[in-house]
């Protein structure tokens, strides 16, 4: 599994240009906003180039030119003390595909957004790792840093939904145990669960000192309900469960309903510190991140 | 419930297409896998009652909408308002108001009596041709009533002119109640129409319809009675009109000047300024005058005039102004000018000295040129008879029998004998005159016996007294101030404009009289006539004419038959009065006998009463004119009437009863205001052919012109008593005919409840639905 079988080569060159946003961002969690606890950095070796003209005199390693006669600059591998968890929902609702997402269900999406953000990270040097859920865990992916854990995260995203119900609270919950080093969370969900439960655990991911942002991903139908006429609806996550209605005359209902959750959502969010950012699948996901990240380094 | 068009009802079924429409669109739905579940579970699961009770109305609205069509287009009757059998034939009664009020004119210029016509034509059309139609109107609900069909009822509508006198409803309806008795069906009804006017219905015509009602309710089946109501109540009365035209005198001398007043009424908010007054006599115009009225108030106008030619004479007041009731711009009067008076004094005291006799005084007032040796005519003859000496009967018999008298005063007659009194009560109950004065030798007993005709027994108006006062103390005071009736028009030109005409008159000693409280012992009875239903018999016409300040008569009138006498309680000389030896004297007595002398008859009436014109009158004329050629008896007479804008008809001779010798013409004046002309034609055995003729004029009563009406109030009243239904308009009066026949249709109130489906149905889908708005590029990140 290569990242290109994800993502395209145009929006993989518009995420390439994100780094220096990114990194920006990065740096604001580890000793912007969220100092670590650790003293210093850990510098490791990393190998040797040849000296060209504008390095720095510091860097030239003065050994290598003894023994040889040739002017060599040392690298020195950075390591930072970021590490980010993406929590990827695979429940059945994230199966939904609308007409206006260009055939990408919520799941889809998620695993773009998600596949963008561990490439953004480790192109940084920041250890990323994985965990995907519906109403349990199911893959868990430690954070790391090298490169070639890229692959095993895409693998890992490259499976389909569960069908299964959410649970969002209990998942969390189940996951704050595990994550016990502090770190930066970003769950990608369509958030459909008890948002009582979903603040709690929340609160429980705050109370570990995680960093957490919550890409809350919906399809444009389930935003404005554009359904007409007399239509059954089946339920992703439960086969047995559908309900056949006139959704026209449901529409406002729905709306307000979807007003009522998001505002309560909204509310667990800030009241915990957490970064709510709603996508809708219509919208590119390289522009979501971008206009996400540029906001955080503004915040900053 | 029936159908008008019953096969548009089958288009009910079509309320199958929304319903099918419905259970298609149920069986038809489009499946999506869905992943917000947990947001539409809970909304179904709230709304899922609403909504099914929604859906449900629904439903039962489109349904309704094709059959509530249906239906309305196929008319539905509800047979359980019908009040009568539909089809079976009708006898209507059409009781009309055609008095002159009817003719006035509403802002379109459209007169009450023209809606009347077009709103029963529309009412009318609707009945079938086995219906029966009677007409009757207000100014013939005497006459039985005219039953006819449909059509010709139609016909006739527009042939009635409203020119009738004011319309009695009482008695129009108990025509109508009548004719209903008369009817070919069993199914009755009565239409009244009017124009309601405040004085058609006061409160005595209210009650009067109560005996009405229960009359139709009696019926079996029960008279329906519908009130068509064509006046409007919003117009405002807008009438300029003649009010009256008087003359001081019911009759004219030929050759003497004659005074005739008219009082103009404005009956509007204008001023009524520079008013066009004409005044004509038989046709001719004789003056014209310009007057200003102020408005709600009436002026008056006079004309002197001198009539050259005995006979009835017709005046006529014509006014130009342009109102909404142009009939009563004119006025007509009828005068009866005489060639000259023949009076006949009895004079119970005569004396050869100059103003010793009981009479003279009279003789001068009452001949003054002739007596004073002038060549002016006189317009009154008096003859002299010594009653001192015997019964003087024959001599008066004698002088009629050579000259016929107009009017025989008693003056200080003693002790009149039953002879003479039966003669001179026969003598006035054929038309004559008495007069009789009092005196010092008069014998109360014998004036106060019974005067007894061939036809009846009087009693002279008061019975006579003693003497109050006394004659002999000539110098001492007066004892009592007199004073003359101004209701009395014979002297109404004699009464100064301020004072009394009698100030300078002493009144030394006067006959204490006593007024009777019985009316007089008419053995006459006149048949009661078609008025009686709601006014009273006609009074005693006795008159006080004049009177002293403490109100004991001096001179009383009133009518024995057909003629009438006058009673004074002062004699004739100067001995217990002044009043002889005044001026007045001489204008008094000449108006009272120019008055006495006039026919009993007046030659005016009102529209709808009976004319009665002697032949004699017509006799007379005749005579007057052959008296040169006294051979030329008449082997052959016709008569014949003319009314106003109708041919001339010829007409029999009848007799009233109780004058047997007094033929007369009778004559409805069924055709309106205007001159009624009633010509003699004779034919002598030479073949010579000679016409005379006389006139009467017709009028209506003033009240007419009052255009007030009535009042929603009373209006809704008249229906009320009838136990009937009030009407506007035509449409009203046809579509409650409708109801009664056939039952009330629905269509209207289907209709409305289309519209109101129609409006849920809108409703109830906007709240069910609602169109979903999606705009595109939207941005939905949001960041919190």
């Amino acid at each position: 599994m290569r990242i290109l079988d994800l993502i395209t080569p145009s929006d993989l060159s518009r995420v390439a240009k994100l780094q220096a946003l990114a990194r920006e961002v990065v740096e604001g969690f580890c000793s912007g906003r969220h100092r670590s606890p650790h003293k210093g950095f850990s510098v490791e070796f990393k190998e040797h180039r040849p000296y060209v003209r504008g390095d720095e005199l510091r860097s030239i390693d003065w050994k290598v030119y003894a023994k040889s006669d040739k002017l060599f600059i040392r690298e020195y591998e950075e390591e930072t003390n970021l590490r980010c968890t993406l929590l990827v929902d695979r429940s059945g609702s994230m199966a939904y595909s609308g007409d206006r997402s260009g055939g990408l269900s919520k799941y889809d999406y998620g695993v773009r957004l998600a596949a963008v953000l561990a490439y953004l990270m480790l192109s940084q040097q920041d250890s990323v790792g994985l965990v995907t859920f519906d109403d349990q865990p199911r893959d868990f992916l430690p954070p790391r840093s090298r490169p070639s854990h890229l692959r095993e995260i895409l693998k890992a995203l490259c499976g389909d939904v569960t069908k299964r119900e959410t649970d969002l609270g209990g998942v969390f919950h189940t996951l704050a145990s595990k994550l016990s080093r502090r770190g930066l969370l970003v769950i990608i969900s369509d958030s459909m669960g008890d948002v009582a439960s979903i603040g709690k655990a929340m609160a429980h991911f705050r109370a570990q000192h995680h960093e957490v942002i919550f890409f809350q991903v919906l399809d444009p139908d389930e935003v404005d309900f554009p359904f007409t006429g007399r239509t059954q609806f089946q339920d992703l996550e439960n086969v047995s469960n559908e309900q056949t209605i006139d959704a026209r005359v449901l529409r406002d209902a729905y709306l307000n309903r979807l007003a009522e959750h998001d505002a309560a959502l909204r509310q667990a969010c800030r009241s915990h510190r957490v970064d709510l950012v709603r996508v809708t699948t219509d919208q590119p996901y390289a522009d979501v991140l971008a206009r996400y990240l540029d906001y955080r380094r503004r915040l900053s | 419930m029936t159908f008008l068009n019953g096969l548009l009802a089958l288009g009910a079924l079509a309320f199958t297409i929304p319903l099918t429409i419905h259970l298609l669109f149920r069986s038809r739905f489009k499946t999506i896998q869905w992943g917000a579940m947990h947001l539409l579970d809970a909304i179904v699961r709230t709304n899922q009652r609403r909504l099914q009770l929604t859906e449900l109305l629904l439903l039962l609205v489109r349904c309704a909408i094709p059959i509530l069509l249906a239906f309305a287009l196929a008319r539905p009757v509800l047979t359980g308002f019908r009040s009568l059998p539909g089809e079976s034939a009708q006898t209507i009664v059409l009781a009309i108001d055609d008095s002159r009020s009817m003719s006035a004119t509403n802002k379109t210029g459209q007169t009450a009596m023209q809606r009347c016509a077009e709103g029963l034509a529309d009412y009318l059309s609707q009945l079938s041709k086995r219906d029966e139609v009677m007409l009757i109107t207000s100014s013939q609900a005497s006459k039985p009533a005219a039953t006819m069909g449909r059509d010709e009822a139609i016909r006739r509508l527009g042939e009635i002119k409203p020119t009738g006198n004011t319309a009695n409803l009482s008695m129009l309806l108990r025509s109508a109640a009548t004719a209903l008795s008369d009817a070919a069906n069993p199914q009755r009804r009565v239409v009244l129409v009017s124009d309601l006017r405040s004085d058609d219905v006061t409160d005595d015509v209210l009650k009067s319809f109560e005996p009405i009602e229960r009359v139709f309710a009696a019926m079996e089946p029960p008279a329906s009675v519908k009130v068509f109501d064509v006046g409007d109540p919003e117009e405002q009365t807008d009438n300029l009109y003649i009010e009256a035209i008087t003359a001081d005198s019911q009759v004219a001398v030929k050759g003497r000047m004659i005074r005739l007043a008219a009082r103009v009424r404005n009956d509007t908010e204008r001023f009524g300024n520079d008013v066009a007054v004409t005044w004509t006599v038989d046709g001719n115009q004789v003056e014209s005058q310009r007057i200003a009225v102020e408005p709600r108030s009436a002026t008056m106008t006079q004309l002197s005039h001198k009539f050259d030619v005995p006979g009835v004479h017709d005046v006529r007041i014509a006014i130009e102004w342009p109102d909404s009731l142009l009939a009563d711009n004119q006025r007509q009067l009828a005068i009866d000018v005489i060639e000259s008076v023949e009076v006949i004094l009895v004079d119970g005291q005569p004396s050869k000295k100059s103003l010793e006799s009981e009479t003279d005084f009279l003789a001068i007032s009452l001949s003054p040129f002739g007596l004073g040796g002038s060549k002016l005519p006189d317009s009154v003859r008096s003859r002299t008879i010594a009653a001192d000496r015997g019964d003087p009967t024959d001599k008066i018999e004698a002088e009629i029998v050579k000259t016929p008298a107009s009017v025989i005063v008693l003056a200080n007659v003693p002790e009149p004998s039953e002879r003479l009194r039966n003669y001179l009560a026969g003598y006035v109950d054929r038309g004559g005159s008495l007069v009789v004065f009092d005196g010092d030798q008069l014998k109360p007993e014998a004036y106060n016996a019974p005067w007894k005709s061939e036809k009846a027994e009087y009693r002279l108006p008061a019975a006579l007294g003693g003497v109050l006062g006394n004659p002999k103390q000539r110098e001492a005071e007066r004892i009592v101030k007199a004073s003359l009736n101004p209701q009395y028009a014979a002297w109404s030109s004699v009464l100064p404009r301020s004072g009394s005409a009698l100030d300078d008159v002493d009144v030394y000693a006067y006959r204490q009289l006593t007024l009777s409280e019985e009316e007089p012992a008419e053995s006459v009875v006149s048949e009661p006539s078609a008025t009686d239903v709601v006014t009273k018999s006609e009074p005693i016409e006795r008159m006080v004419l004049m009177q002293t300040v403490t109100g004991q008569p001096l001179a009383i009138s009133t009518k024995w038959g057909q003629g009438r006498m006058v009673q004074f309680a002062i004699p004739a000389d100067g001995d217990w009065t002044s009043l002889p030896l005044r001026m007045v004297f001489l204008p008094l007595m000449q108006q009272l006998v120019i008055d006495l002398a006039g026919s009993g008859d007046s030659p005016n009436v009102l529209v709808g009463q009976t004319i009665s014109v002697p032949v004699s009158e017509l006799t007379k004329a005749m005579d007057s004119e052959n008296t040169k050629d006294k051979e030329s008896t008449p082997k052959q007479v016709t008569y014949s009437i003319q009314p106003p804008a109708q041919k001339e008809k010829e007409v029999e001779v009848s007799s009233v009863a109780g004058l047997s010798d007094a033929a007369r013409l009778v004559c409805d004046s069924e055709f309106g205001v205007g001159v009624y002309s009633f010509r003699q034609l004779a034919k002598d055995g030479a073949g010579a052919t000679s016409i005379t003729s006389t006139l009467r004029v017709a009028e209506v009563a003033p009240e007419e012109s009052q255009l007030r009406p009535a009042g929603s109030t009373r209006t809704a009243a008249v229906a009320s008593r009838l136990g009937g239904t009030l009407h506007t308009d035509a449409a009203s009066l046809v579509n409650d005919d409708q109801v009664d026949r056939y039952g009330r249709e629905i269509w209207r109130w289907l209709l409305a409840l289309l519209l109101l489906a129609l409006f849920a149905e809108m409703f109830l889908q906007q709240r069910r639905l609602a169109v979903p708005s999606i705009t595109g590029n939207q941005t939905r990140t949001f960041v919190s």
